[in-house]
C-alpha cells in the first residue's frame, strides 16, 4: 500500500505516508484519522499548504474541502508558513487581568512582530491562544511545548534567548 | 394530550407532535418566535440562539428559566412558557445585535432585501439602531458559477446552507471554514457548485450571502413581482413553484410547499431553466407559410381551409403539453387518428407503467413517501440527472438508517437530522453508468440493460418462485454475492422500495421492477414501487390513449394521411430526422408551438401557444397526480398585438370553426368535463381549484401603486381581468389554498410558508392542491408477472444514453446559464475499447453513426463495459433517434 500510495501521491514522503497509514488504521472510519494526518504533516513540515490538501484528502478518503475545513477549524493546525518557534501567548480573562498586555507589549518590542505574525528570520511565530489550564500561575504563554507562567515582563528575553538557536 | 400554556393561553397538542420541539410548536400555534439556524427539515443546531423563551415549572413559578426553543421539547404534561418576557426579549434582541455587528448592512443593494428573513427577525426584534463602532470582518466572495451570487460579508453563521448541501443533498464542493468570529462558508476554489440542488441555497440561507444569479440579470423586488402557481415541466416529478413575473418576463423562480412532492427543495433544472419562457425566439403570433399574420381569425380560416382539403388529419400530441391540449387535439382529430407524439419504445414502457398504476401489486410511492423506505432498489434508471427530486428522497430514506439507531436512545428526529453517520439504509442500484448516487449505495452494479432485466426477474424469482425464471446460477459469482445479500436484506425489510423507469427506452426493465413488486407483495410486504417517465405529463397523455409517434410517421410517409397538427412537440428530435422529413415532406402541417424549433420552416400554419406562464392547464406526474398551473401574466397586456394562446383554445377554435359550432370551452373544467366524459379517471380533476374567492397574484407592493408600469406610462393602465382562473392580476384577494406566492404580514421570505401550514414543515392548512387521479385499491386482483423474453446477441455497439440535469432536457437547455453548464458532445468508453478503436482519450474525434456525423470528444472510463459507448442524452449536436440501439460507428479522424 505504501508504495502505491507513494507512487500516487508524489507531494508526500514515505515517513509521512507510513505514519499516516498507521494512524488511519487505528480507526473504523478512516475519517477518523483526519486529524491524526494533519498533525503528522504538520510535523515534518511546519505547516499544511494547499497542495498538500488535496493529497491528503485523498487518502483519507473525504473530500479536500472537507479536510480543509477541519484544517482552518482548529487553530493549532498551521495553513500559513509558521517560523520554527511558536509562541501561544494565552489571553484568555484569568491571564489577562494578571498582565497579558505587558507580555504582549514586551513580546512585541523585543520581536518586533503582533499576534499572528511571524518574524522575519523565520525564527518565531507569535499566536494568541485560549486557558492554557495553568491560571492559577497567570500570565502564561507556551512556546513549542513548554510552558512559562508567572510571567513577568524583564524575563521575556531570557527566556526568547533559549530559542534563539533552535531551528528543528 | 399535552397542554402548552403559551402566555397565559392554553394549546393543546396531539401526543405524536409532542416529539416536536417548542420553537415548531409555537409556530405552529400562529406565535412568531425569531429563528434562524431551525429549518422544518434541517431540524435544529441551536447556533444561532434567536429562538430564546422562557419556560416555567410549573403555574406558581414566577422566576422561570431561559431555553432555547428550537433544542427543548415539551416534556410534560402541563409545560408553561412564555415568549413575551422581557427578559427572553432582552437577550434575543442582544444576540441579533450581534449578530448584526459584522452585517454590512446593505439592504438598499442586497437583492435578497423585501424577501429576507434577517430583515423581518430584526424588525421583530425592533433591532433599529447600531451601537458598535469598530471595523467589521470582510471576506472575499467566491465566484459560485452562473447560478448563485455570493456575497459572504452577510453570513450570520446559521450554517444551514452547509446542514443542507452536504447533509441533506449529499454536496461535496461547499465547505465551512475557519471558527470563531472568522468563518466562510464557500468552496476551496471558484468554481461551479456542482449538486443537484445548489440553487436552495437561495431560499435556505436566511440572509442575502446566497442569491439568485439569473434573477439579478433582470430583478425587481419581490413585492414588483407577479405570481402565480405553477408546476416544473423539466421532470416527471410535478414540482410545485411560485413562479415571479414582471413586465411580461418571468424574473424568478421559487419553491412552493407541497407535503407530497417537493416541500421545500427543487432542482436546477427547475429553479433555473425558465430561459425558453423569456427567449427571442418564441412565436407571439401566427404564421402562415412563414409570413407573419396579425389576426387570429384569419389563421384560423386558413387553417380550417387546409383541414377541409385534406383527407385524413392526423394529430401528433405531446407529453409536455397539458391534458387539455392534447384532449383538444384528440378531439379534434378524432381518436383514430391521435398520436400522443412519442415514440415506440418510450409508450410501450408508459403501458407498463399506466397497468401498474391501476393494477400493480404494490403502490406507486409519492417522492416525499420515498423518505419512508428502509431498502431501495434502482433499476436502470439515472435519477439523480433524469428526475432529481426523486433522488434527493432517496438519499433522506438512506440517511434515515440512523434515525433508528436515534430512535432506541430516545433522541428526538429533530436532533439527530445533523448526523451524517455511516448507519444508511441499503440501496442497490443497477445502472448503465456510474451515477451519483454510487456514494451513499450499498452496491452498484454497472451492466447492460439487458443485464439488469436478468437481474431483477433473478430478483423476483428468488422471493417468489412462481414468477419467470431466471435463476441465479447464469450469474458470475461477484453478482451472486450481490444478489444474495440483497435478498438477505430484503427479507429483513419492512417497508422496501423499487424504482425504475422509462429512460431505458425498454419495457422490460419496468417489466421486471414490476415482478420484483409483486414477489415483495406475495412476501406480504408493505413497500411501493415508483415506474419514473420522462416528461412532465407523459403519464397523462398516455391515460389519454392515442398511438404512437412511430405509427403516426408510418402513416404520413405512406400517404394515408396529408395533413397533419403537431402540438407543442419537436418531433424531430423523438425519431430519425430523415424519417420525420419524409413523413412531413409536401404535407399540409399546422403547428402549435410556443418556440421555434426545427418543422417550423415547413409549417403551413404556426399558432403561437403558451407556455406554462401564459396558460392553465394540468399536467400528471409519474404517480397520477393531476396539478394545475396558471397563467402568471397575461401577455397582451405588455405586448400589444401578442396573440400567445393556450393551445387548447386554438385547437377548440379550429373545432367550432370547422362545426361552425358555438364557444363551449371557456374554462379550464369545460374541457376536462368532456375529457372525463371519455376517460373517466380524470373526472377526479374537476375537484380541482373550485374556489369562489378571489386569490391575489401580486404581493403588497411597497415601492408605490403605480411603478409597475411607470417606465411605459405613469398613469396605471386597467388591470386584465381574469374570468378563466380564481386569480386576480392585482394585490386585491386572498393568498390561500393555491398559494401563489409565499407572503403574510412581518414574514416576507420564503419562511413564511410556516404561516400557511397546520403542522409547520408537514401540512398546509389548505392542503396539497393536487389530487392523485388512480388510487390504490387493496382488494382486488393485481397484474399477474410479466414473462421473460430473452434477447438476441448485441452487435457492436450499443449505445447508451448517459443523462444530464442541466441539458438533456430540451425547453430547459436553452436557458442561457443553463446552456453554459451543458456538456460538450463527448462518448464515454471502455479503456479496451479505446485500444480497439485506435483512439487517444481527450482527443476530438469526427464519428459516422446512424449516418450521421457527429464531432464528439473521447474519454475513457472503467465504468463502462465493453461494446457500449455512452453519449450524452439531448445534448445539441448529437441525434436522439440513436439512443438504446445498436449501431456501426465510423471514425473519421
Ligand atoms: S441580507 Fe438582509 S438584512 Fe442583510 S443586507 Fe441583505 S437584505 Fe439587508
Ligand atoms: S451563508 Fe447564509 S445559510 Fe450559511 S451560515 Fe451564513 S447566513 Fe446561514
Ligand atoms: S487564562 Fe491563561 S491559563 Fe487560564
Ligand atoms: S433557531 Fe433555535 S438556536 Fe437557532
Amino acid at each position: 500500500m505504501e508504495n502505491s500510495y507513494l507512487k500516487r501521491f508524489k507531494k508526500l514522503t514515505k515517513e509521512e505516508i507510513t505514519e499516516i497509514i498507521i494512524e488511519k488504521n487505528n480507526y473504523k472510519n478512516s475519517k477518523a484519522a483526519s486529524i491524526g494526518a494533519l498533525k503528522i504533516i504538520q510535523k515534518y513540515r511546519g505547516w499544511i499548504s494547499d497542495n498538500i490538501i488535496n493529497d491528503l484528502a485523498k487518502i483519507i478518503g473525504i473530500t479536500p474541502t472537507e479536510l480543509d475545513s477541519i484544517a482552518t477549524f482548529y487553530n493549532l493546525i498551521y495553513r500559513q508558513p509558521v517560523g520554527t518557534n511558536i509562541i501561544l501567548l494565552c489571553d484568555s480573562i484569568t491571564c489577562y487581568i494578571n498582565g497579558y498586555e505587558f507580555i504582549y507589549k514586551q513580546l512585541k518590542f523585543l520581536l518586533g512582530i503582533s499576534i499572528g505574525e511571524t518574524t522575519k528570520d523565520k525564527r518565531y511565530t507569535l499566536l494568541p491562544i485560549c486557558c492554557l489550564g495553568n491560571c492559577d500561575k497567570a500570565p502564561n504563554m507556551m512556546i513549542n511545548n513548554e510552558l512559562y507562567s508567572k510571567l513577568i515582563k524583564k524575563n521575556i528575553s531570557n527566556i526568547l534567548e533559549i530559542y534563539k538557536n533552535d531551528c528543528k | 394530550m399535552t397542554i402548552i400554556n403559551v402566555d397565559n393561553k392554553d394549546y393543546e397538542i396531539k401526543n405524536n407532535r409532542n416529539k416536536k420541539n417548542l420553537l415548531e410548536i409555537c409556530l405552529s400555534f400562529g406565535i412568531d418566535i425569531p429563528y434562524f439556524c431551525w429549518h422544518p427539515i434541517l431540524g435544529s443546531v441551536g447556533s444561532c440562539r434567536q429562538c430564546i423563551i422562557k419556560r416555567y415549572n410549573n403555574r406558581d413559578d414566577t422566576l422561570g428559566q431561559i431555553v432555547i426553543a428550537c433544542t427543548t421539547s415539551a416534556i410534560k404534561k402541563n409545560e408553561f412558557i412564555t415568549t413575551k418576557d422581557p427578559e427572553g426579549f432582552s437577550c434575543r434582541s442582544k444576540i441579533i445585535e450581534l449578530m448584526m455587528t459584522n452585517h454590512p448592512h446593505d439592504c438598499p443593494v442586497c437583492e435578497e432585501g423585501g424577501q429576507c428573513h434577517l430583515q423581518d427577525m430584526t424588525v421583530i426584534l425592533k433591532h433599529n439602531s447600531r451601537r458598535y463602532n469598530f471595523n467589521k470582518r470582510t471576506h472575499k466572495n467566491q465566484y459560485l458559477g452562473p447560478f448563485i451570487n455570493h456575497e459572504m460579508n452577510r453570513c450570520i453563521t446559521c450554517y444551514r446552507c452547509i446542514r443542507f448541501y452536504k447533509d441533506y443533498a449529499g454536496g461535496k464542493d461547499l465547505g465551512v471554514f475557519g471558527s470563531s468570529n472568522n468563518i466562510y462558508f464557500g468552496r476551496l476554489r471558484n468554481g461551479r457548485l456542482e449538486n443537484e440542488f445548489s440553487g436552495n441555497l437561495i431560499e435556505i440561507c436566511p440572509t442575502g450571502v446566497f442569491t439568485d444569479k439569473q434573477y439579478s440579470m433582470h430583478y425587481a423586488r419581490k413585492w414588483d413581482l407577479q405570481y402565480a402557481p405553477s408546476i416544473c415541466t423539466g421532470c416527471s416529478c410535478g414540482c410545485n413553484l411560485n413562479v415571479g413575473e414582471r413586465y411580461g418576463k418571468i424574473r424568478k423562480i421559487e419553491n412552493r410547499f407541497n407535503s407530497k412532492i417537493n416541500h421545500y427543495f427543487i432542482c436546477d433544472r427547475g429553479r433555473f431553466g425558465y430561459g425558453y419562457i423569456n427567449s427571442s425566439n418564441r412565436n407571439r403570433i401566427p404564421f402562415i407559410n412563414n409570413n407573419p399574420i396579425k389576426s387570429i381569425d384569419l389563421a384560423i380560416d386558413y387553417s380550417i381551409a387546409l383541414l377541409n382539403t385534406s383527407n385524413r388529419v392526423i394529430g401528433i400530441g405531446s407529453p409536455r403539453a397539458s391534458i387539455e391540449s392534447n384532449f383538444a387535439l384528440c378531439k379534434l382529430v378524432g381518436k383514430q387518428n391521435f398520436s400522443n407524439g412519442i415514440e415506440k419504445r418510450e409508450v410501450e414502457c408508459l403501458k407498463i407503467n399506466i397497468d401498474v398504476l391501476y393494477k400493480g401489486a404494490l403502490p406507486f410511492s409519492s417522492i416525499i413517501d420515498i423518505e419512508d423506505h428502509d431498502l431501495i432498489i434502482i433499476l436502470g434508471e439515472d435519477i439523480t440527472q433524469i428526475s432529481a427530486r426523486i433522488a434527493l428522497a432517496v438519499r433522506q430514506a438512506a440517511q434515515r438508517g440512523s434515525f433508528n439507531i436515534a430512535q432506541k436512545y430516545k433522541i428526538y428526529e429533530w436532533d439527530v437530522k445533523n448526523i451524517n453517520n455511516e448507519n444508511k439504509h441499503p440501496i442497490y442500484i443497477f445502472t448503465t453508468n456510474k451515477t451519483r448516487l454510487d456514494a451513499i449505495a450499498y452496491e452498484t452494479v454497472i451492466c447492460t440493460k439487458e443485464e439488469i432485466t436478468k437481474f431483477g426477474f433473478a430478483i423476483a424469482n428468488s422471493i417468489d418462485h412462481n414468477s419467470p425464471k431466471k435463476k441465479l446460477n447464469s450469474f458470475n459469482n461477484n453478482n451472486k454475492k450481490i444478489l444474495l445479500k440483497l435478498l438477505k436484506k430484503l427479507r429483513c425489510s419492512k417497508r422496501p422500495l423499487i424504482i425504475s423507469g422509462c429512460s431505458l427506452k425498454h419495457s422490460l426493465v419496468l417489466k421486471s421492477a414490476y415482478n420484483i413488486s409483486r414477489a415483495f407483495k406475495f412476501l406480504g410486504k408493505k413497500g411501493s414501487i415508483i415506474l419514473n417517465s420522462n416528461d412532465s405529463n407523459s403519464v397523462g397523455v398516455t391515460m389519454l390513449g392515442g398511438k404512437s409517434l412511430n405509427w403516426a410517421i408510418k402513416k404520413l410517409i405512406k400517404n394515408k394521411a396529408d395533413a397533419v397538427i403537431i402540438l407543442e412537440n419537436n418531433i424531430y428530435r423523438r425519431m430519425k430526422s430523415s424519417l420525420v422529413y419524409n413523413a412531413l415532406k409536401n404535407k399540409k402541417i399546422i403547428l402549435i408551438d410556443y418556440k421555434k424549433n426545427t418543422t417550423i420552416d415547413k409549417a403551413n400554419v404556426v399558432l403561437p401557444a403558451a407556455t406554462i406562464a401564459e396558460g392553465n392547464g394540468t399536467l400528471i406526474n409519474y404517480e397520477g397526480r393531476a396539478q394545475r398551473f396558471f397563467k402568471i401574466y397575461e401577455p397582451s397586456y405588455y405586448r400589444t398585438g401578442d396573440l400567445t394562446k393556450e393551445s387548447w383554445r386554438w385547437l377548440h377554435a379550429l373545432t367550432i370553426a370547422k362545426k361552425n359550432s358555438k364557444l363551449e370551452w371557456i374554462h379550464l373544467n369545460d374541457v376536462l368535463k368532456v375529457c372525463s366524459k371519455y376517460h373517466p379517471a380524470f373526472n377526479r380533476i374537476l375537484n380541482l381549484s373550485q374556489l369562489k374567492r378571489n386569490l391575489a397574484r401580486l404581493p403588497h407592493r411597497l415601492s408605490g401603486r403605480t411603478a409597475i408600469n411607470s417606465n411605459i406610462q405613469i398613469h396605471e393602465k386597467k388591470i386584465h381581468k381574469d374570468i378563466y382562473s380564481t386569480f386576480t392580476f392585482s394585490t386585491k384577494g386572498y393568498n390561500s389554498s393555491e398559494i401563489a406566492f409565499a407572503w403574510y404580514p412581518g414574514w416576507n421570505s420564503p419562511q413564511a410558508w410556516n404561516k400557511f401550514q397546520k403542522e409547520i414543515g408537514v401540512k398546509l392548512y389548505a392542503g396539497n392542491p393536487g389530487i392523485r387521479l388512480i388510487n390504490y385499491c387493496k382488494k382486488k386482483k393485481y397484474l399477474s408477472y410479466y414473462k421473460y423474453v430473452g434477447f438476441k446477441k448485441n452487435k457492436r455497439w450499443q449505445i447508451i444514453p448517459i443523462y444530464h440535469l442541466l441539458g438533456s432536457e430540451e425547453n430547459s437547455a436553452l436557458t442561457h446559464s443553463i446552456n453554459k453548464c451543458t456538456k460538450k458532445p463527448y462518448i464515454k468508453i471502455s479503456k479496451q475499447d479505446i485500444k480497439l478503436l485506435k483512439v487517444t482519450p481527450g482527443s476530438k474525434i469526427k464519428a459516422i453513426v446512424n449516418n450521421k456525423e457527429v464531432n464528439i470528444i473521447i474519454k475513457n472510463t472503467n465504468n463502462m463495459r465493453n461494446g457500449f459507448i455512452g453519449f450524452p442524452f439531448g445534448i445539441k449536436g448529437i441525434p436522439l433517434e440513436i439512443f438504446c440501439m445498436c449501431f456501426k460507428i465510423i471514425i473519421i479522424k
